[in-house]
């Protein structure tokens, strides 16, 4: 089940935060070669504050984490107003009903059958998680490399700038539209596209 | 407009296109407006089956959106090239978009991949640049813009064409998908003539030259093909050869 926490909720599921950061330094370090503050076992950054909000599914046997995405404020200090500004042309979106996407992550342990439905419970935990919360925008800093993938997903997405590349790897800021129709479009294009959507429509409904 | 609000308008009438000959127009002014000649949407399939007319086909499986030249459409689709054609196994290799002449990047250019972009270049494709877009279990596609003789690639615009060709394959999924979900519709009876009309549309012909074929008059072809068209309807005469192929009536085996 995916799984609404808070830093707050830190002490009382250690094993699943400790394996989601070392998930997050093996894909995001390791593999992506991102340059972003780790110590050699965990990545973990200033955004993962109080203010951040985690979707996390858990494996059921291990405690394992298995997938997360993490969501933070955009009233405050984010990525694209602190880091990225450059990728976002005009007025960038911020404020209590936007959220920025980060660190979204598949666990390596994860066989590779089962990563897109990991994926695509994440892309709907994100929905209800936003409708709950009264989330009307959501905006990212994307790789170009993922963006045809992301874009298959139906969700209503559009560019804030042009892509970048930004240490050799090409990036560019998006905003995806929420809305109470999100879950249900999202859902028809999978179900054509994509035969997981079984296992999401039984995925656990967000625990918040 | 800035580029950026190009690209947002660009976007919007993505959204809201219904048919193949939609997108082709939108494809047609954006690759205008971004300082390309030429534009082919496609996903990387063997399209002799097709016949060679694929300005604007989509059915429920793939995309094949072009304006290239026809005579060069014509051999691509006749030779199969698709399957050997290094800009598209440069893509299948590539996350994001490439400038032709990186295309040795990605792939071991060999001797009959130098003799393909020689023939591609005197067919008047010169350079250009290639969006991939590939997505988990579905074919590999992309979007290409290509520029002719004596015109320079528009480098300074290839960020806004990976956005477009990026957006553009998504609508153009959106079709595939739209005709994959045509709620069954009543089965549509053609009748033998209407049909050896069809066929022989499939094969590329006009209408005076199947009148002549079929010792039938001009106005009796156009008639027995407008009425198909009324029964399935759709508005052009490619689709109606689709969706007789789709639904039986026209075995594949009449367009060879």
């Amino acid at each position: 089940m995916i799984q609404h926490l808070t830093r707050s909720d830190r002490a009382a599921n250690a094993h699943l935060f400790r394996t989601m950061h070392e998930d997050r330094k093996q894909v995001f370090v390791d593999t992506l070669n991102w340059d972003i503050p780790h110590d050699g076992v965990q990545e973990a950054d200033q955004y993962d504050n109080d203010l951040a909000d985690y979707l996390i599914l858990r494996d059921v046997a291990s405690g394992d984490h298995l997938g997360s995405v993490r969501l933070l404020p955009t009233t405050g200090s984010h990525m694209l107003a602190d880091v990225f500004p450059f990728l976002c042309e005009g007025t960038l979106p911020r404020g209590p009903s936007v959220r920025e996407i980060t660190r979204l992550v598949v666990s390596p342990s994860v066989p590779v059958r089962d990563r897109l439905m990991v994926r695509n419970m994440l892309g709907r935990a994100m929905i209800e998680f936003g409708l709950e919360m009264g989330v009307t925008k959501y905006t990212a800093v994307c790789d170009f490399g993922f963006l045809t993938q992301l874009l298959s997903s139906g969700w209503h997405i559009k560019p804030l700038g042009m892509p970048q590349i930004v240490a050799g790897s090409l990036i560019g800021a998006l905003q995806i539209r929420l809305d109470r129709h999100s879950l249900a479009l999202t859902n028809e294009a999978w179900r054509h596209d994509m035969p997981v959507l079984r296992m999401i429509e039984h995925a656990p409904a967000l625990v918040a | 407009m800035s580029k950026l609000q190009d690209v947002q308008a660009f976007i919007d009438l993505s959204r809201g296109v219904r048919t193949p000959h939609d997108l082709h127009c939108l494809m047609q002014d954006i690759t205008r407006e971004m300082d390309f000649d030429h534009f082919a949407l496609v996903h990387h399939v063997d399209l002799r089956p097709m016949g060679t007319m694929v300005e604007h086909v989509v059915t429920e499986d793939f995309v094949a959106l072009s304006d290239y030249p026809q005579a060069w459409v014509d051999q691509y689709i006749n030779d199969d090239i698709v399957s050997n054609d290094p800009i598209l196994l440069a893509a299948q290799r590539s996350a994001v978009g490439f400038g032709w002449d990186q295309v040795g990047e990605f792939i071991t250019v060999t001797a009959a991949h130098r003799e393909l972009t020689e023939r591609t270049r005197q067919a008047g494709i010169v350079d250009g640049f290639t969006v991939p877009a590939n997505v988990p279990g579905e074919l590999n596609g992309s979007c290409n813009f290509a520029v002719g003789p004596g015109h320079d690639v528009p480098r300074a615009n290839f960020p806004m064409a990976q956005l477009v060709g990026s957006f553009a394959f998504q609508a153009a999924r959106t079709l595939v998908t739209a005709m994959r979900r045509l709620p069954d519709r009543m089965p549509v009876k053609l009748t033998q003539r209407q049909l050896e009309c069809i066929a022989l549309v499939a094969r590329g012909k006009s209408d005076w030259e199947i009148a002549k074929i079929l010792g039938l008059s001009q106005s009796t072809v156009t008639t027995y093909i407008q009425t198909a068209r009324e029964r399935y309807d759709v508005s052009t005469r490619i689709q109606v050869v689709l969706r007789a192929l789709y639904d039986g009536s026209l075995p594949f085996s009449e367009l060879f």
